[in-house]
């Protein structure tokens, strides 16, 4: 009696793992099906976040300058409350193009690329799209560093402003 | 220091709240809604501060947080008890089949809030909108600085702060909380959130389609951008999705308790999104007419309530805020056209562009594309009205997004619309759990203890 106890529960124990294997394994195929179509440009995409990531530490400073640049100093400029700095020039222009624009490091079709032209000297170029026709935004900055948000539509016009900053000289706006 | 402080004053602003609420018992959907909800309500109090004109600091958003915290929570030994309490009763151990999904889940979100404490804000109308009026209300001490008094910036100002006050005060919060980007609470609320629709959808289906169902939507392209980049959509959504799983679940179950997440929910939609409003009145229209059955006026009045409660935070935004206590008053007339609208070019113009992005896999992926052939095999062979209500939400609101396109000039197809897909797939997402035919669960033998033999 207690022989035929103890092997219904062994059988149970065995059915009981036998469908936590194969749940497993269901899942894991379920997981495979998103990684590699449903879900397969996220999954791309968080691999560059990956190495972002781990690139994080190692250029720690001039990202954080960028960034903190980026945040910090469009919206004083925006709003007047800081004069212009002396440029610095943290990505060269060709280098930034090669480097970012080839290469995008954020994802939303909808993000913008910025471009900051400050003075004489590009002062902080951060891109977030290629894709230059749906809704990417230079600002830019004249001699006297006033902001001119411009929204680039064509292949010419972000053309023409990359020629703008490549040239070295400050925005004149078309009166 | 001060952001560990904030976020603890916070969670249990929001524990106190969906403690009360008694419907929520699951560990992981009490740990993601009460910080979604003390997200709601700490934003709530910021806004308080600046309507009573005390100076925005650190120290006085930490003090209304903390006063506000103990208010909810004023029987401290009790609070004690239900926080004890909700990591004791319930606990739902981690099978190995769930692990893939969790580890999938945490890798993609993981990225996520790393991005959204790390990048600045990028987002065009974010960084001269509610971005800009959190960072000068840190250098002036209130919401209503001298950006909005400048006639030459006004005109770069986006009009994001006229219509989302939470994702501003939230801004202003976490700034002031010493994050570089303020924007670290988008993280935490796309990680409470698929928390929260994990342990939803596991309520009524097998945990491996709730995991595939939770990576879906995690890796919805269009949508995963904006888990990082602040915009005022994805807590929208959020907050949208949650408000109306309660409410149909009050619908369902005529059970008053569901009727207050519901509401709390809904109310802080239309907290991070102001026009969330017109969405609420067909749904508190559908309460009113299912509960009037009963022919009874005290069960049609949670019908107004729900609505009164929505309606309450517009009022709080949109005159209090703006007609009574902003400096420069906000010319709306403008931005409702009456003219033209429901012609045949304008209605087909609107209608295929919202289909165009609706259905657009290179932003929403399959996701919306799986829902409905679930839908459809699920109406073929169950026929409910169950299954047919869950198309229906999704087609009323479409509807009321065709309607508000035509009336209002600010909201266009490529942006608004665009974005607030999002409502739509993230309410998607817990409504998966609502298809019968995926509802019959995977049944473990019992194995007898040995006590019992």
């Amino acid at each position: 009696m207690q022989r035929d106890e103890k092997t219904t529960q062994t059988n149970q124990l065995s059915e009981t793992y036998t469908t936590k294997a194969l749940l497993t394994i269901a899942s894991f195929a379920l997981f495979l099906l998103v990684q590699g179509y449903f879900g397969k440009v996220v999954f791309e995409r968080v691999k560059g976040y990956k190495q972002e990531y781990r690139a994080y530490p190692i250029a720690y400073d001039s990202l954080m300058a960028s960034r903190f640049g980026l945040d910090y100093i469009l919206p004083k400029y925006i709003v007047g409350f800081m004069k212009p700095k002396k440029a610095v020039l943290l990505v060269p222009p060709k280098d930034y193009i090669t480097k970012y624009v080839k290469h995008t490091s954020t994802f939303s079709l909808t993000n913008p690329i910025y471009m900051f032209y400050m003075n004489t000297e590009i002062r902080i170029v951060h891109s977030d799209s290629h894709d230059y026709n749906k809704a990417n935004c230079t600002i830019l900055i004249d001699q006297q560093g006033q902001c001119y948000p411009m929204k680039i539509t064509t292949g010419q016009e972000l053309e023409s402003v990359i020629q703008l900053f490549k040239s070295g000289k400050a925005y004149a706006p078309s009166k | 220091m001060i952001f560990t402080t904030i976020f603890l004053l916070q969670f249990l602003i929001g524990f106190g709240l969906v403690d009360r609420f008694g419907v929520i018992n699951k560990l992981g959907q009490k740990i993601s809604l009460s910080i979604l909800l003390g997200f709601f309500v700490s934003s709530v109090a910021v806004f308080a501060l600046e309507l009573l004109h005390i100076k925005l600091t650190t120290f006085s958003i930490l003090s209304v947080l903390a006063l506000a915290a103990l208010i909810i929570n004023f029987n401290l030994p009790h609070l004690l008890n239900r926080l004890l309490g909700a990591f004791t009763e319930n606990r739902d151990t981690v099978q190995v089949y769930e692990l893939v999904f969790f580890l999938a889940a945490g890798y993609l979100l993981f990225y996520s809030v790393w991005r959204s404490y790390s990048i600045p804000v990028t987002p065009y109308d974010s960084i001269v909108g509610i971005d800009l009026v959190a960072k000068q209300a840190i250098k002036e001490g209130h919401i209503v600085s001298s950006i909005f008094y400048r006639p030459e910036f006004r005109p770069y100002l986006s009009t994001q702060p006229y219509y989302a006050p939470f994702t501003m005060l939230m801004q202003v919060i976490y700034r002031f909380a010493g994050l570089p980007f303020g924007q670290l609470w988008l993280g935490i609320l796309t990680v409470s959130f698929f928390v929260f629709a994990y342990s939803k959808l596991c309520e009524k289906i097998h945990p491996v389609i709730a995991g595939f169902f939770v990576l879906l939507f995690i890796t919805v392209p269009e949508m995963y951008a904006y888990t990082f980049l602040l915009q005022t959509d994805f807590s929208n959504a959020v907050f949208f999705s949650v408000g109306m799983i309660f409410t149909i679940e009050f619908l369902e179950s005529k059970n008053i308790r569901y009727l207050f997440p519901a509401a709390v929910f809904m109310a802080a939609a239309c907290w991070s999104r102001t026009e969330t409003i017109i969405l609420v009145i067909p749904v508190a229209s559908i309460i009113l007419v299912r509960l009037s059955s009963g022919r009874s006026f005290k069960l049609i009045l949670p019908a107004f309530f729900y609505f009164g409660f929505c309606a309450l935070f517009n009022v709080l935004w949109n005159v209090i805020f703006f007609k009574l206590y902003f400096p420069v008053v906000p010319e709306v007339k403008d931005q409702i056209n009456w003219k033209g609208v429901y012609s045949w070019e304008k209605s087909s113009e609107i209608l295929n562009g919202m289909n165009a992005f609706f259905f657009n896999a290179n932003y929403w992926g399959y996701s919306i594309h799986i829902f409905l052939t679930l839908w459809l095999i699920n109406m073929i062979f169950s026929r409910s009205k169950k299954v047919m209500s869950n198309l229906a939400w999704i087609a009323l609101f479409y509807l009321c997004f065709f309607v508000m396109l035509h009336h209002f000039t600010l909201m266009n197809i490529e942006y608004t619309f665009r974005r607030a897909v999002m409502k739509f797939l993230l309410l998607m997402c817990l409504l998966m759990s609502r298809f019968p035919l995926l509802q019959r669960r995977i049944a473990l033998p019992k194995i007898k203890s040995t006590n019992e033999s």
